[in-house]
């Protein structure tokens, strides 16, 4: 019976699958281990209220200020959810945090490096991703000043902390933010994971063409294949084949939304959620990538 | 979920990131780079999770809106990855996914206008040793053609070639996880070939002339091919 078993899952297909969906959620663990300990920190240390009070009162001037705060936490996109998600908890306003969750993975100094380095001579890919990272961070936020409702990020916001020494804070905090994101991790490994053996790459590589068609495969592959922020300068490097600005159109909405980050996004914030803010991202991170490509590039 | 299920979900993937971390498994999955980050993790997850298996019971169970305090159910599959690496042999990424990629071409040197390569490494049992991307940049871009008329020695895996003469000898290179890995190869001429996932050792010849500029796969010419077990760092960098 268990040879059995191993016959059929020792398959090229299978242990292909296995291996792409264990190395996104181990490759992914650090991150995210990061991400709660930060959240449990602020849960421990940062009094109530002390953030909404250091950001500025006009909230979207709080926007812009909350999206280069991005640039102080080097890390992929695994990290910067709980951490919003605890922001809000605190009291932070949605939208600054919601700005920051989506410009931290993309516009960190690791993730510039990273970039730098995969495009020799070729400087203004990582300038061009930086500004249209901010730019499309900062365009969410203000949309959501003004369409976004409390109760859709309900479930971040009633996270309540347990009493008890700051220890005792810190610890059941980073644990209950990581069971909280965690089961979508795996979710978000199980789908990239199935995409990526059911849909050859060579497939999409043969869109890679003209235009718009080039520029529409490449938003949809950094939905689909889910790689972090600090691999994906690699990877689009790689793509020769494919315009700069459809490249930089990968690695703008890649950090931003992905079928990874979409789970772990509706495990902290909720469903409701996930489902207005992922199509809100994925439009605004295409338009900012292809002005600021059309200018740069 | 309660606080001990909660402990023992967090223990699960502790032990999966110490085992693959303390172990060379790990690079299956991420480069080598990652190690001390997968332990630190591992770590973390595993004082959470003696913390979290023996806090009291919290006093109030439910939020309002009835979501469970501590975690979704969902939470157990984290247990999955660590089933998963018990179920299924581990194993790098290999032919078949190669064949469902377009390969990789290394890019050119960044100074593209005079750039020399430098020299090749000594020859180690009289050939010279050197990674797949190295040999491809350098067939594809060293004007003085270092290489030619040397015996190189090349490792990697089998991919069956398109056409009959020879294989494919195939390598991934990941820039973190394999699941951001791509392909490179080298065209190895050679009338007799193992199959599919060997991994082998390959000496022989390169001319510039076998590989035109038209043809971006460079070709080796095989003069001896020894099979080798899997190396325990199965990509290149």
């Amino acid at each position: 019976m268990r040879s059995a078993i191993r016959g059929l899952l020792d398959g090229p297909a299978v242990q292909t699958w296995f291996t792409i969906f264990v190395s996104i959620t181990v490759q992914a663990m650090p991150f995210l281990v990061l991400g709660v300990v930060l959240s449990g920190a602020i849960a421990a240390f940062v009094p109530p209220g002390a953030l909404a009070r250091a950001l500025p009162k006009n909230r979207a001037l709080a926007v812009p200020v909350a999206g280069l705060a991005g640039v102080a936490l080097p890390g992929c996109e695994c990290g910067s959810v709980p951490i919003a998600g605890r922001l809000v908890a605190r009291g932070a306003p949605p939208a600054a945090a919601l700005t920051f969750l989506l410009a931290a993975p993309a516009i960190n100094p690791v993730v510039i490096v990273a970039t730098a380095v995969a495009f020799p001579g070729r400087p203004e890919m990582a300038v061009a991703r930086f500004g249209a990272s901010l730019l499309a961070a900062v365009v969410v936020g203000l949309i959501w000043v003004r369409i976004g409702r409390d109760e859709w990020v309900e479930r971040a916001r009633r996270t309540t902390t347990e009493g008890g020494s700051r220890w005792s804070i810190f610890t059941s905090t980073a644990a209950h933010d990581f069971l909280h994101a965690g089961g979508f991790l795996v979710v978000g490994g199980i789908t990239a994971a199935t995409l990526q053996v059911i849909i050859p790459r060579s497939v999409l590589d043969s869109l890679a063409g003209s235009g718009a068609v080039a520029v529409a495969t490449m938003a949809v592959l950094a939905v689909v294949l889910a790689i972090c922020s600090e691999a994906d300068a690699f990877v689009a490097a790689g793509l020769s084949q494919f315009s700069l600005t459809s490249r930089l159109v990968f690695l703008v909405v890649g950090p931003m939304v992905d079928v990874k980050l979409v789970s772990l996004q509706a495990g902290v914030f909720g469903r409701t959620f996930a489902s207005r803010f992922a199509p809100l991202a994925f439009v605004s991170a295409v338009a900012s990538a292809l002005l600021v490509g059309w200018w740069l590039l | 979920m309660s606080n001990q299920n909660q402990g023992i979900v967090m223990a699960f993937i502790a032990m999966l990131m110490l085992r693959l971390s303390l172990t060379d498994e790990y690079l299956l999955f991420v480069k080598a780079a990652m190690r001390p980050w997968l332990i630190t993790a591992g770590a973390v997850l595993a004082l959470l999770a003696v913390t979290t298996f023996y806090r009291r019971p919290a006093a109030t169970a439910e939020h309002g809106d009835g979501h469970a305090h501590g975690g979704p159910r969902l939470a157990f599959l984290l247990a999955l990855p660590f089933a998963a690496v018990f179920v299924v042999t581990p194993a790098p990424l290999g032919a078949f996914a190669a064949a469902r990629q377009t390969p990789r071409t290394p890019p050119p040197p960044s100074q593209t206008a005079g750039y020399v390569y430098p020299a090749l490494l000594p020859p180690v049992n009289g050939a010279y040793e050197m990674g797949l991307t190295d040999f491809i940049a350098r067939s594809l871009y060293d004007d003085k053609h270092q290489m030619a008329g040397k015996p190189i020695r090349l490792t990697g895996f089998v991919t069956p070639a398109l056409n009959g003469s020879g294989f494919r000898l195939t390598r991934f290179v990941i820039s973190c996880c394999a699941a951001d890995g791509t392909p490179v190869y080298v065209d190895v001429r050679t009338i007799r070939s193992p199959a599919a996932d060997t991994w082998v050792v390959v000496e022989g010849m390169w001319s510039p002339a076998s590989s035109g500029a038209a043809a971006e796969t460079p070709v080796l010419t095989a003069k001896s091919i020894r099979v080798i077990p899997q190396p325990s760092d199965p990509y290149e960098g």
